[in-house]
């Protein structure tokens, strides 16, 4: 087989669900940028726990995978057909079958299998998202947020990456829009979902989410030594920080910088000079977020990792927790 | 953040941020990786170390190539159990060498599926060409010697790799 969707545009994004679902609407008629997808998907959000699949606790700066797409969905009255498969050779079949219609496809992978990417960079993770648009001989065309231009790989890559095993294992998970509303109202929908992620951030009653969840990490970091199993691996861990801070798709200071650049697109929409202040105070805390992930770099990679300096970065993070929380509490007022 | 300050020269890595451009507004800017450029190296001698330390693991038989490619691909027991579909304490077993030994041929296969590796090197320590798709420190230059390197393809037989020593010229 040998066909190609010449009209897709592929761009880069920050993140790999976002920016596949903004792709895969902007390809559908309907003009919409990745920061209106993820905040009025309600994307942001904060998490911090300990988890049997991994070996240190970790956290996390979104909401759970697939909610920007079923959230959008709901705002916006997008409908989408979706499917998982548990034979490999019929998802081929139909993806092939659909690409021949010219409709390009999002699916769900493992990260690893991803080869067209460095290796240093991939590593197993089960939900990153990418829009296959074509297939030449054995290779699929493929669009991935984080690469810079359209991507080959060989379909052996890519069904080892939908059918690898594991926490949130794809299952061969494939969707795209049936339909695509193309003039929604989205006064109304800014804010319902400005709202729920405000109260997601300040409000929900779980001891390791929201502003909660940032004091735990806060509090907690200093336990970290005991999760190493040597001084390499504690350093690995604290560098990872921020990787998933700045590198894993956040678009910067844990997505904070993309909520922010939403909030001003928002507030054009909205007329609202209250939210476009409210952007641009969250793009200094931003700053903040960006201040951890330098300084957990170098306490890495100079292997300054005693409970002191733990402590130092642990205050920082606390510190970042008071300043969201009011900032959440203003935000939710502002569109309650 | 400024979108000036934000930019980073290091093509080999490139992604989005979000940044405040120099008319105010805010925006996606394309940069490169912080992180890779100036900590890649750092990471990559953390890696080699943990590869030198589980390799002489297997070399005193204490444990088996499972546990190998666990810790190389830094996936837990649990997870790995998941991705193989058994239980976390068959996985136990299956990091040693005496537990391996009691595994199905069906279950070394499994795992060699899962750490995308030909079966083959599931019984060998073998630094190929072909390292550079899945392991996070391949360096080339250190692999590639007198100008010699090993290359290993697959075959059709999901038992039997072929492996080769090439020369860079040819």
């Amino acid at each position: 087989m040998n066909h190609t969707i010449t009209d897709f545009q592929h761009k880069m994004a920050a993140h790999c669900e976002s920016g596949t679902l903004s792709g895969i609407l902007n390809y559908n008629g309907l003009e919409i940028t990745e920061p209106m997808v993820f905040g009025l998907a309600n994307g942001i959000f904060f998490g911090y726990m300990k988890m049997k699949n991994f070996n240190f606790p970790t956290f996390f700066v979104r909401i759970q995978p697939g909610k920007l797409r079923t959230n959008i969905g709901k705002r916006l009255g997008v409908k989408y057909y979706s499917k998982t498969y548990k034979n490999q050779e019929e998802a081929t079949q139909e993806l092939d079958a659909l690409l021949l219609k010219n409709i390009p496809v999002a699916v769900q992978v493992d990260f690893f299998y991803m080869d067209y990417l460095p290796s240093w960079y991939r590593v197993h993770n089960n939900v990153h998202f990418i829009t296959v648009v074509g297939k030449e001989g054995s290779q699929y065309l493929v669009s991935d947020c984080y690469f810079p231009e359209l991507a080959r790989i060989e379909q052996d890559s890519l069904i080892k990456g939908r059918f690898a095993g594991g926490l949130s294992a794809p299952k061969g998970f494939m969707y795209y829009p049936t339909l695509v509303p193309q003039d929604p109202d989205l006064k109304k929908q800014l804010k319902i979902g400005i709202k729920k992620a405000s109260f997601n951030m300040i409000k929900l009653p779980i001891p390791f989410v929201g502003i909660k969840g940032i004091r735990k990490f806060g509090n907690k970091i200093t336990e970290w030594p005991s999760f190493a199993r040597d001084i390499e691996n504690l350093s690995h861990e604290v560098m990872k920080i921020n990787v998933l801070l700045e590198d894993q798709g956040t678009g910067g200071a844990g997505f904070r910088y993309m909520y922010a650049t939403f909030l001003r697109q928002a507030s054009e929409i909205l007329n609202s000079e209250e939210i476009k202040e409210m952007s641009k105070r969250l793009m200094e805390i931003g700053d903040g977020w960006r201040e951890i992930s330098v300084f957990a770099a170098r306490m890495g990679k100079n292997r300054d990792l005693g409970v002191d300096k733990l402590r130092v970065l642990g205050d920082m993070i606390l510190k970042r927790a008071d300043v969201e929380k009011e900032f959440f509490t203003d935000l939710y007022k502002i569109v309650k | 953040m400024k979108e000036k300050d934000i930019q980073v020269d290091y093509k080999e890595q490139q992604m989005i941020l979000y940044a405040e451009k120099d008319d105010n507004s805010y925006g996606p800017t394309q940069t490169g990786s912080y992180m890779s450029k100036n900590y890649l190296d750092d990471f990559q001698l953390k890696q080699k170390h943990l590869e030198e330390n589980v390799s002489q693991k297997v070399l005193n038989a204490e444990n088996s190539m499972v546990y190998y490619y666990m810790m190389i691909e830094d996936i837990t027991l649990t997870e790995l159990a998941i991705r193989v579909g058994l239980k976390r304490s068959d996985v136990e077993k299956h990091i040693t060498v005496e537990g391996l030994k009691k595994a199905t041929m069906k279950t070394v296969l499994k795992y060699a599926e899962v750490f995308n590796i030909p079966v083959a090197n599931l019984f060998q320590i073998v630094a190929t060409h072909q390292d550079r798709y899945w392991k996070s420190h391949y360096i080339e230059n250190e692999e590639i010697e007198n100008g010699l390197y090993i290359e290993q393809r697959k075959t059709q037989n999901p038992f039997v790799v072929k492996t080769t020593i090439e020369h860079t010229t040819s």
